[in-house]
């Protein structure tokens, strides 16, 4: 009898006890997938980029992509998950938890997703720049963007999981999967690399129009900004850190954005008078990502889908704006990470669930965009500045005439096909 | 821009060699002796003068004083300022006197080949955009001599240049200077008609040429 009243008073704890360790296998499940959905998306950046630019130099964009991940998860875990998230009494970086090891089974399971979040952050960078920039030195900047400039930022919105708190997170910036800690940030980084670089060979005319330079595979851009979309599920949805009923919304908010923002560049080529290409019919749809990224929590869909909309509209025009400018951006990186996901971010203040139109939280987002370009933008300057004067950083016009397959990598995308224009290699 | 071969520096030379020219001599003059300059002294030390000075005086038939056309070249470039002109822009290319010999034969399949393809590249840029004729021949013949030709072969190519391909192409071009050539080719093409387009013309031209039966001994790709 005794025995039996003991059990009976066991068994709430045991059953709580079940449901906690329940709840932390189903989180970690979820939060892996979402991180493989994240890593994913490292297909989408090579085949979009890959896609857009010319055949010479495939192969070339396609292995900036892969070792930005391989670059970017290693100096991550050396240290920018330290600066990131590690005890962060200074509210700027951390200064605990680099090159980490025994840690608790949930840690690595949001040691795992945060990488992923890194390397998407270093890739941004690598279409704006493509064409035209040296392999190595560009290696260099990615392992300084995810070892120093995206965990510093983030840091400031996010790293309080140890101990402490971002000085943006104290001030109330809202920003739940990174429109700006990942994408401004990334396409900051990718603005001050073109203005070192300058434009490919001929890209503007001595009176300085624009030319075009169409991409060499249409099919790869649509499939990549496809696969991009898919990978963005797990990131928006991930971001909650845990498998709860909130992820509805989030993924379903992130797909309204993702449409809307492809309507909004139509919308937008249309009112110009611009023929409606699916190059920028995709980047609508990347833009309105990056746009509800950092309020897809927080907004009801009716807003995400705004926010889209807009977003795809600011990607036509930020493109036009670089274009006037005379910098040759060849994916549209800038536009699409850069201009939607600052907008995307002043978006989640404006339209934040409860409290839409708050001039005091839209000014705390202002604060954190700008915070973020005066942050990213003139480091990367001087980084690429330094890179280009240290090791080099644009390739010569002769690797440019050949394509940086040949003069970078000894091979070539497409031998098939190719024989008519390439060169036979160096010697 | 950086894909400019003429790089800042140069420019800044130029624009005080020129400078000081015009401080002594007529602009005419100082436009050739400029010209001089940029062709056949500006990769030289910049203070040696004496070799450049005995060039124009002699090549332009100037009666101006030696000295007096250093101490003006040396003030310019001792107190370079920002307001300081450049030459005006060219609208034509400079005259060669005709060579009285007679064109040497081709020698190789290597020069037959090399020579077909640019005639043929040529003849369809300046076909399909006839107003970026002479800014290509320009470019070309301005930094011709950064491909490493010198002296008599120099000026025939030049020649060839201001000829529209008249006079054949110097047969004793190696591998490395038609790489050369054909990438200052590329360069003010991509600049003047656009990338996509030099590309098609290029992709136009090795098709043709390859049907020559002396594109079995050479490839006109190896000069990409």
């Amino acid at each position: 009898m005794k025995l039996i009243l003991v059990i009976l008073a066991l068994l709430p704890q045991l059953a709580y006890a079940d449901s906690t360790a329940l709840k932390i296998e189903t989180d970690t499940v979820w939060i892996v997938v979402a991180g493989a959905l994240v890593f994913f998306m490292q297909a989408g950046f090579a085949l979009l980029e890959s896609g857009m630019s010319r055949s010479k130099n495939a192969v070339n964009v396609v292995m900036k992509n892969y070792m930005d991940v391989c670059i970017g998860s290693i100096v991550f875990w050396f240290v920018g998950y330290g600066l990131m998230f590690g005890d962060n009494p200074s509210g700027w970086f951390g200064i605990t938890h680099f090159i980490p090891q025994q840690l608790a089974d949930m840690e690595y399971t949001f040691l795992f997703f945060q990488t992923m979040f890194a390397a998407t952050a270093v890739t941004i960078a690598s279409g704006a720049m493509a064409e035209r920039t040296r392999y190595h030195g560009y290696l260099i900047g990615a392992l300084i963007i995810s070892g120093i400039i995206y965990p510093v930022y983030g840091s400031w919105v996010w790293g309080s999981y140890y101990d402490g708190q971002g000085w943006l997170a104290e001030l109330g910036f809202i920003d739940f999967a990174g429109s700006t800690v990942v994408h401004s940030i990334g396409g900051w980084v990718a603005l001050a690399g073109i203005i070192v670089l300058g434009p490919r060979l001929g890209k503007f005319s001595e009176s300085g129009k624009s030319r075009d330079i169409p991409g060499h595979n249409l099919t790869l851009v649509a499939l990549g900004g496809l696969i991009l979309w898919l990978g963005w599920f797990g990131f928006n949805g991930g971001s909650t850190v845990a498998a709860d009923a909130s992820i509805g919304l989030i993924v379903l908010n992130t797909h309204l954005s993702a449409a809307a923002g492809a309507l909004g560049a139509i919308t937008m080529l249309l009112l110009t008078s611009k023929p409606i290409l699916l190059t920028h019919s995709v980047n609508g749809s990347i833009g309105g990502l990056v746009g509800i990224t950092a309020g897809c929590a927080t907004m009801d869909p009716q807003y995400a889908m705004l926010t889209g909309f807009i977003a795809g509209m600011v990607v036509v025009s930020g493109a036009r704006f670089l274009e006037l400018l005379k910098l040759d951006d060849v994916v549209g990186a800038v536009s699409v990470h850069g201009f939607a996901g600052a907008w995307g971010t002043l978006a989640a203040g404006i339209f934040l669930k409860g409290n839409m139109f708050s001039f005091e939280q839209i000014f705390v987002q202002f604060i954190g965009v700008a915070a973020g370009f005066i942050w990213a933008f003139p480091v990367a300057l001087l980084m690429y500045f330094a890179i280009d004067k240290l090791i080099g950083l644009r390739a010569s016009s002769l690797d440019e005439q050949r394509g940086l397959d040949y003069s970078e990598h000894y091979e070539i995308g497409y031998p098939e096909f190719q024989t008519e224009l390439v060169h036979k290699g160096k010697e | 821009m950086k894909t400019d071969a003429l790089t800042d520096e140069m420019a800044r030379r130029r624009k005080a060699i020129y400078n000081g020219l015009c401080a002594c001599l007529q602009q005419e003059e100082a436009i050739k002796a400029t010209e001089i300059w940029m062709q056949e002294f500006s990769t030289k030390p910049l203070y040696a003068l004496q070799p450049f000075l005995s060039r124009i005086i002699e090549g332009l038939n100037i009666n101006v004083p030696r000295g007096t056309i250093q101490q003006k070249i040396l003030n310019s470039l001792l107190n370079e300022t920002t307001t300081q002109e450049d030459p005006p822009k060219r609208t034509k290319l400079p005259e060669f006197k005709k060579e009285n010999k007679k064109t040497p034969a081709e020698v190789n399949a290597s020069h037959k080949v090399f020579t077909y393809f640019i005639d043929y590249f040529l003849a369809a840029l300046f076909k399909s955009d006839s107003a970026s004729e002479l800014p290509i021949k320009i470019y070309v013949f301005d930094n011709a001599h950064s491909i490493g030709v010198s002296g008599q072969s120099l000026d025939r190519m030049k020649q060839w240049l201001s000829e529209n391909g008249q006079v054949s192409l110097i047969s004793e071009m190696t591998k490395e200077q038609m790489q050369g050539l054909f990438h200052l080719f590329y360069i003010s093409s991509c600049e003047n008609i656009g990338p996509v387009n030099t590309d098609r013309l290029i992709a136009e031209s090795v098709k043709i040429v390859e049907q020559l039966p002396e594109s079995s001994e050479f490839s006109i790709k190896d000069i990409f």
